[in-house]
């Protein structure tokens, strides 16, 4: 995948997170991130950090650990790969996988994204709405008329 | 957590015994951008996802854009021995029309349904037409042409059984010639229109066929495989008064599943497996009258379940060949599974001779169904795998059978080989056997194992565990005493009573 044809096995990079937090990695560990990997295409000097804008340190760290795994997927089997990345989605609290996601999506990393859209879903998945609103606290913007309104005009969905 | 892009946060107290301190607690679903929040919903049943609508504007919106629809009537149950809630069906189909209509994606990548309850469900309880729905196919067809209609639809799954299926309305042909789809399933009792459908899915690689008796005669899957180039995994799941022929072809077929339910315990007339390039098979089905299988060289897995030998045959021997020509076919595996009626026919002399030589195989289920002695045909599966590491005997090692049979075979048990064959010598490390009762045939069975196998590590029995046995079962304790006293050519292997 990471088609760099030069010499070195393996060249570092640094990674400045929006909270300043500079990271040390290995080129093919970042480069499973497609932002990354484009702006370093764009990059004269390869040794200047490279901004992840919107990630901060404690939340790259995170991204960091999920990549470096998965760039040394050689040494263990698919099943091995799954059970580890079960397990470092439910060592998240909720307000850790929420930023995750969104350096997930700013990155562009497949294989993280999906991990946790697919956590986020089976945290919704047989939940009531009035379960979901506690647990992601999510805001109320309708009037009761309006609410009362979608009730009425799919009522299967609010069958149990 | 502080983050820079929170652009609705709200603030709550949080009680803490120690000291009150502020948290900013942020609409952790809202604040997801659109194409995030639109991948997580597309993740779950659109029930789930119409229900979240309700709690904010902006979720309401990721409704219609969502890229996967999966919409089924669960719990409802129109079975008359078992119906639930059939008073909720009209909502359920408001609902289907609800969301079909609002729906704006262009970008629908699956779609599955449900409707009625599926093929095996209806055999197994019985059911007759008034256990299903009744809902016009004519609006069942307009449910599935929506998403026909989108570009880039790559997974359809439809399982739909109505009540009046035939009222005009068949399948819409354009399932059939959809160029973007990579998997279907289907197990629908609409009839495909037999006149003007034609049969193209340029990308198809994995297609699941549940076939009843409304579509089902061999040239509708045989065409339909026929016309799927990429075509790697196959499952075919029939029900059916009888089945005339199967034909199967396919260069590009790595995985076929095959089951095969008559309701007379009929045989098939004719199968046809033209598959080279197979890796896994599973054959659950009645033996086929006649047949013509290709040889498949780079299959790994095999599993063959017969159901019912052919009735129509004179003797056993024509059942042997019939299944020695299915096992000609598969002689590369290393992984093998006999069951069901495989082996009855299988007790013959110079058995040894007519079987071939699994040269690669590791792994051997031995199934037992229909009073079987074991004389010949374990001598002979020991010498034709000359690598096997594992033999396991799944069903029962024994069943009733003829006082004169078991004599010969206790003969056989205690005469033992006059050469050990070679797997038995170098290779065979486990044995596994299940339903075991204890009895002195079984035992001796055991000690002819036991005294053959010289490098075995581990044998392990569990006790019968059906409703019904044939014999007395032996006390555990008892029954692991007499084994750790048996005689043993490898001195290292453990035996174990589960």
């Amino acid at each position: 995948m990471a088609s760099t044809s030069t010499s070195t096995l393996s060249r570092k990079l640094i990674l400045k997170s929006s909270d300043g937090e500079k990271f040390e990695v290995d080129e093919n560990v970042a480069m499973q991130s497609q932002t990354i990997k484009h702006m370093i295409e764009d990059l004269d000097d390869i040794n200047s950090p490279i901004p992840v804008s919107i990630v901060t340190g404690t939340i790259l760290s995170k991204v960091i650990e999920y990549c470096k795994k998965h760039a040394t997927e050689d040494s263990d089997s698919d099943e091995q790969l799954k059970q580890w990345d079960k397990e470092y989605a439910n060592n998240m609290d909720l307000n850790t996988l929420y930023y995750l996601l969104l350096a997930a999506n700013y990155m562009e990393i497949k294989g993280l994204l999906e991990l946790i859209t697919q956590c986020v879903a089976d945290m919704i998945k047989g939940k009531s709405p009035e379960e979901i609103r506690a647990h992601f606290n999510i805001k109320n913007d309708f009037t009761p008329q309006e609410e009362a309104n979608i009730r009425n005009e799919n009522p299967w969905a609010f069958e149990n | 957590m502080d983050m820079p892009l929170n652009p609705c946060t709200t603030s709550i107290l949080h009680d803490n015994t120690d000291s009150k301190r502020l948290l900013r607690v942020v609409d952790r679903l809202s604040n997801i951008p659109d194409e995030v929040l639109i991948r997580i919903m597309s993740l779950l049943p659109t029930k789930d996802v119409a229900a979240t609508c309700v709690l904010s504007k902006k979720l309401m919106r990721v409704l219609c854009l969502i890229t996967t629809l999966d919409i089924d009537d669960s719990p409802i149950s129109h079975c008359v021995h078992f119906p639930n809630k059939i008073h909720k069906f009209p909502s359920f189909v408001t609902f289907v029309n609800n969301v079909l209509q609002a729906h704006r994606s262009q970008y629908l990548t699956r779609f599955s349904l449900g409707v009625g309850s599926d093929m095996l469900r209806r055999y197994i309880y019985r059911c007759t037409k008034h256990c299903l729905p009744d809902v016009k196919p004519v609006l069942i067809c307009s449910w599935i042409s929506l998403p026909l209609t989108c570009c880039g639809l790559k997974e359809l799954d439809l399982c739909i059984h109505v009540r009046e299926p035939d009222d005009g309305h068949p399948l819409p042909p354009e399932i059939f010639t959809c160029q973007t789809l990579e998997v279907l399933k289907l197990d629908v009792n609409l009839p495909v229109d037999r006149v003007s459908t034609t049969f193209h899915l340029p990308l198809l690689k994995l297609l699941h066929l549940r076939v009843s008796h409304i579509y089902g005669d061999g040239s509708f899957v045989s065409s339909l495989v026929s016309s799927c180039p990429l075509l790697e995994d196959l499952m075919v799941e029939a029900l059916l008064d009888h089945v005339q022929s199967i034909i199967i072809s396919s260069p590009s077929l790595r995985i076929f599943l095959l089951k095969i339910y008559t309701v007379e315990c009929d045989n098939t007339d004719f199968l046809c497996l033209d598959t080279p390039n197979l890796e896994y098979l599973h054959y659950n089905s009645n033996l086929a009258v006649q047949q013509s299988i290709t040889n498949m060289d780079r299959l790994i897995q095999a599993s063959i379940n017969i159901c019912d030998l052919i009735r129509s045959a004179h003797s056993y021997q024509d059942c042997r060949q019939q299944i020695l020509g299915i096992m000609r076919c598969l002689t590369n595996v290393d992984n093998l599974k006999l069951l069901g009626s495989c082996l009855k026919p299988f007790n013959v002399d110079g058995l040894k001779d007519q079987l071939p030589m699994f040269r690669n195989l590791k792994y051997l289920e031995l199934g037992n169904r229909g009073y079987n002695c074991w004389e010949r045909v374990l001598e002979a599966f020991l010498i034709c795998s000359p690598v096997l590491e594992t033999l396991v005997f799944p069903e029962l090692l024994i069943e009733r059978a003829a006082e004169q049979r078991v004599h010969l075979e206790q003969q056989f048990c205690k005469r033992g080989l006059a050469i050990v064959p070679p797997c038995c010598k170098f290779h065979l490390r486990r044995i596994v056997i299940k339903n075991f009762y204890g009895n002195e045939r079984e035992i001796g069975l055991i000690q002819f194992l036991l005294k053959h196998a010289l490098v075995l590590e581990e044998l392990l029995i569990s006790q019968f565990e059906g409703l019904y046995p044939h014999f007395p079962i032996v006390d555990k304790v008892e029954l692991q005493r007499t084994l750790q006293n048996l005689p043993r050519a490898s001195l290292t292997c453990s035996i174990q009573v589960l």
